[in-house]
């Protein structure tokens, strides 16, 4: 707990051991407003830090900006956020003193980054996504170049971001344990991927409405081919969707899927 | 004489096939989770559909993985689940040509990579590469154990582990397991 009065915590900082150098109630090296507190393990990014290093700066800097929450990464990997005296999570903000981007993606982040769940991140030359019959369900697969890709193909009208790290990253959690292992709509009875987005998109869409109309909404959840094939869409609003469904190139506000090779 | 017997025997042969429980839980797989998933007004035929050799993104699993998939369904049959997992150590035994009414194209790994040609190939083609897997069953046949997934390109697809049982001469999918999504 922190004194004010005599400026020092008086109890012993759980994590004091990652900081040796200092004393046990050195809580945020007596310093909470520019130092951060470890507030524990339960985001990890070291799988994708080991495996592509720029690919997990990106990720950290989209749930930045994204949160507005300052984020740190110790050497073992773990994600924490700047707090202030009272630990209330510190919020970035812009030159009119307004808070920085989502309060729907700065509860998320802060309630991951507080549970009892470890949360990992890691790369992978696969689908981007989460294994949930393997032994750990709450481990999320970046490919970093499927996230490239897909901000390379976002229509110009668009934020880039829209479908980048950080709005992936909180349509992955919910298909982790942690998350109540979601399905999409492929395979959910009773909903059609190419009409709904499904329960995964609920968060990234609020979160999107709340950093602005350039964000757009994913509207569902498969692409739709037009031109015979030749491009997949994913519609990011009702009227590209109207378009779609009728067979039209949309003008707007579309992600064309990047199939790759 | 001897034709209308080939005949009679070619007939045979065919309800034995169709009869048999892994087609029919193809089938039901097909009809459930692929075919109601068609998008709406478009002109392909959804009865073109592409199946993977192998199931690439399927995890290889384990005997001793059952009690995790024993916790997620409490019926289920260790003797399903080790039959799967023995059946799945070699590749997928699916005879797409059983199949009245769909054309089923069979594609290997290096072929799935390559979407473009996909569409080329096959414009009345749904996008969408299906997995599926061999199917275990208990000693009673009456419960089945199978994989299902598909993949439409980057950032869309998923897969699921179903289990089967069977009631009155009818397979019924009692549980879904998730296995992957993206």
């Amino acid at each position: 707990m922190y004194d004010p009065q005599i400026g020092r915590f008086t109890t012993v900082d759980a994590f004091a051991e990652k900081y040796i150098s200092m004393t046990p109630y050195q809580y945020g090296a007596n310093n909470p407003i520019l130092f951060i507190d470890v507030n524990g393990d339960s985001l990890n990014v070291a799988q994708l830090r080991d495996y592509d290093a720029n690919a997990n700066n990106a990720l950290t800097s989209d749930l930045q900006s994204k949160s507005g929450l300052t984020l740190t990464t110790d050497e073992n990997g773990n994600v924490t956020y700047a707090k202030d005296a009272k630990g209330k999570a510190l919020i970035s903000r812009d030159e009119n003193g307004k808070k920085i981007g989502s309060r729907a993606a700065r509860n998320a982040l802060t309630k991951i980054i507080n549970s009892e769940t470890t949360i990992s991140v890691g790369g992978t030359d696969g689908l981007t996504g989460v294994t949930m019959d393997g032994p750990n369900p709450n481990l999320i697969l970046f490919n970093p170049e499927q996230t490239q890709s897909t901000m390379n193909n976002t229509s110009s009208d668009l934020n880039k971001t829209t479908d980048g790290y950080a709005l992936t990253f909180f349509h992955e959690v919910g298909h982790t344990g942690y998350g109540g292992a979601g399905q999409d709509p492929p395979f959910v009875p009773g909903q059609n991927a190419y009409e709904t987005a499904g329960r995964q998109e609920i968060l990234p869409n609020r979160i999107r409405r709340q950093l602005g109309s350039e964000y757009g909404q994913r509207t569902t959840y498969n692409s739709y081919p037009v031109q015979s094939g030749q491009q997949n869409y994913f519609p990011w609003s009702q009227k590209s969707l109207r378009q779609l469904k009728a067979g039209i190139v949309p003008t707007q506000t579309y992600i064309i899927q990047p199939w790759g090779k | 004489m001897g034709n209308t017997i080939l005949i009679i025997l070619m007939l045979c042969l065919n309800v034995a096939v169709y009869s048999q429980p892994e087609n029919k839980i193809y089938k039901k797989i097909i009809h459930d989770y692929v075919l109601k998933q068609s998008q709406p007004n478009f002109k392909y035929s959804s009865t073109k559909l592409i199946v993977l050799e192998d199931p690439i993104n399927m995890r290889k699993l384990n005997t001793n993985e059952f009690s995790r998939f024993k916790e997620k369904y409490k019926k289920l049959d260790e003797y399903t689940f080790i039959d799967f997992v023995k059946k799945n150590q070699v590749g997928l035994n699916f005879d797409s040509s059983s199949f009245s009414g769909i054309d089923i194209v069979m594609v290997n790994k290096e072929q799935s990579k390559n979407w473009n040609q996909l569409y080329s190939l096959y414009p009345n083609w749904n996008g969408s590469i299906l997995e599926l897997s061999n199917i275990g069953f208990n000693k009673e046949r009456d419960q089945a154990f199978v994989y299902y997934g598909f993949s439409s390109g980057p950032g869309v697809g998923g897969g699921i582990y179903i289990v089967f049982e069977k009631k009155r001469e009818e397979w019924k999918p009692k549980k879904v397991i998730p296995a992957w999504a993206t």
